[in-house]
């Protein structure tokens, strides 16, 4: 059993905990469950987020901004999609590519159509990835995180990652591609 | 705008969008479960545990525990091997009248244990068999050729475990409890486990104040003990660890020394 102590260490980060544990508990079980369809597991996946949550208090900012909102959501989000991984190997949220495939993804081409969009466009193309691309587009570039960390986030293996990584970014690439043509 | 800035912020508004998706509270059908509810109230209103601030602290209440074993060990030695004579044993500490009558022992109630109780209190003599230590193995699995145990001190909270090949010595310290490497997690994060790396300089010196971007290379050694060059330490799930060396050995050593040990939860 896990032992809690000294995840939240003074009376103001207690409290901002309990705001935020009242405010989002419920999207977060909302966010989780649409991963696993399944209230326990869910359950398990928003209680894993909170301790993660409770680690990193200091850091987070304003309960009610749209950035809090969004990383707890997140937190949530990927702790279900950690559960249902390892649970579920072949699955939609981790589905191994083959090793052996070449991606061919042209880095620069890519920047230069990004350079040209508009945020609200590669917005909008980024909330049109097959899930599991979504997922480690949004923690590579919001959060920036490297492939390695995605993976003990997400519960994938690190070139599964990689791989998803670019093959998400030619995905977005043609989205931007076709949206402009 | 750079391109990673933008990608950024396309990906902060993806995620703004997607949760203003979320239904309302109101139209989201959940009761919590009794098993949830008792979870978060235990994580909500856990107190905080007193933890070690710093490194310096940690090692020092190691030197605590390795002055406690010089000052007893051969008082103990003394009054079991040769207890009618009284002759005294080659290398023995406690060479003065003033000794024999407890010296060492009056010396360590009085000025070192006053430095361990200002520790934050830990109740580092209170000694438990090895076996008892930990719902963690602990052992390492890797030591260099010709290293053996020689030496351990074990207690609930703090415990040593001391390796050496009759020259250099490797000592292993475990503390129930996290010290605040946190701040060090984005910087070094080569290895597995999130280990860190120090190299100590060689000339350790008490008066740098620790500061939070340079804990690690913050791990100190007081003066009487001759600690140099190779140690790594990190965290566990609610526990420290630390693996020193000196002599000839290397920090790839150490390294790899650190990595073998299991900190997972005993079966």
């Amino acid at each position: 059993m896990i032992i809690f102590f000294a995840l939240i260490d003074t009376d103001s980060d207690r409290e901002k905990f309990v705001n935020l544990y009242e405010k989002y508990k419920k999207k977060m079980f909302h966010t989780a469950y649409s991963v696993l369809n399944d209230t326990y597991s869910a359950e398990d996946a928003v209680h894993e987020a909170f301790i993660a949550i409770a680690r990193n208090i200091g850091k987070l900012g304003d309960v009610n901004s749209t950035e809090t909102a969004a990383y707890v959501c997140r937190a949530a989000k990927n702790r279900a999609i950690n559960i249902f991984n390892s649970k579920q190997r072949e699955s939609e949220y981790g589905r191994p590519l083959n090793e052996d495939e070449e991606i061919a993804f042209d880095e620069p081409e890519f920047e230069r159509i990004c350079a040209e969009c508009e945020i609200s466009e590669i917005a909008d193309c980024i909330n049109k990835l097959p899930s599991p691309y979504r997922e480690v587009i949004v923690l590579r570039y919001l959060d920036d995180m490297n492939p390695r960390d995605i993976s003990d986030i997400l519960g994938r293996k690190p070139d599964t990652v990689k791989k998803q990584l670019l093959r998400g970014r030619k995905m977005l690439k043609e989205m931007l591609e076709g949206g402009r043509g | 705008m750079d391109i990673k800035e933008k990608l950024r912020l396309a990906a902060l508004q993806a995620e703004n969008e997607a949760v203003a998706l979320i239904p309302p509270d109101s139209e989201i059908n959940w009761t919590p479960s009794e098993a949830f509810n008792e979870k978060m109230n235990e994580l909500i209103e856990a107190k905080p545990k007193r933890r070690i601030v710093s490194i310096r602290r940690f090692i020092i209440a190691a030197a605590v525990i390795a002055l406690v074993s010089t000052a007893f060990i051969p008082v103990f030695m003394r009054n079991t091997d040769d207890p009618d004579s009284g002759k005294k044993h080659e290398g023995e500490v406690g060479n003065s009248p003033a000794e024999d009558d407890g010296y060492l022992s009056d010396k360590f109630d009085s000025e070192t244990r006053a430095e361990s109780d200002n520790w934050e209190n830990i109740s580092m003599l209170e000694s438990i068999p090895p076996s008892a230590l930990p719902e963690f193995e602990f052992e390492p699995e890797y030591l260099p050729e010709g290293y053996k145990l020689t030496d351990s001190n074990v207690s609930k909270q703090f415990s040593v475990l001391e390796y050496s090949n009759g020259s250099d010595v490797i000592r292993l310290y475990y503390y129930d409890g996290e010290t605040d490497f946190s701040i060090l997690e984005d910087k070094k994060d080569d290895l597995d486990r999130k280990t860190y790396y120090n190299n100590v300089p060689q000339t350790h010196t008490a008066e740098k104040e620790p500061s939070t971007d340079a804990l690690i290379e913050y791990i100190l050694f007081p003066d009487e003990v001759e600690w140099n060059e190779c140690n790594v330490a990190w965290n566990g799930t609610d526990i420290t660890f630390a693996v020193m060396g000196n002599g000839n050995i290397t920090q790839e050593e150490i390294e790899k020394i650190a990595i073998s040990v299991n900190t997972e939860p005993k079966e």
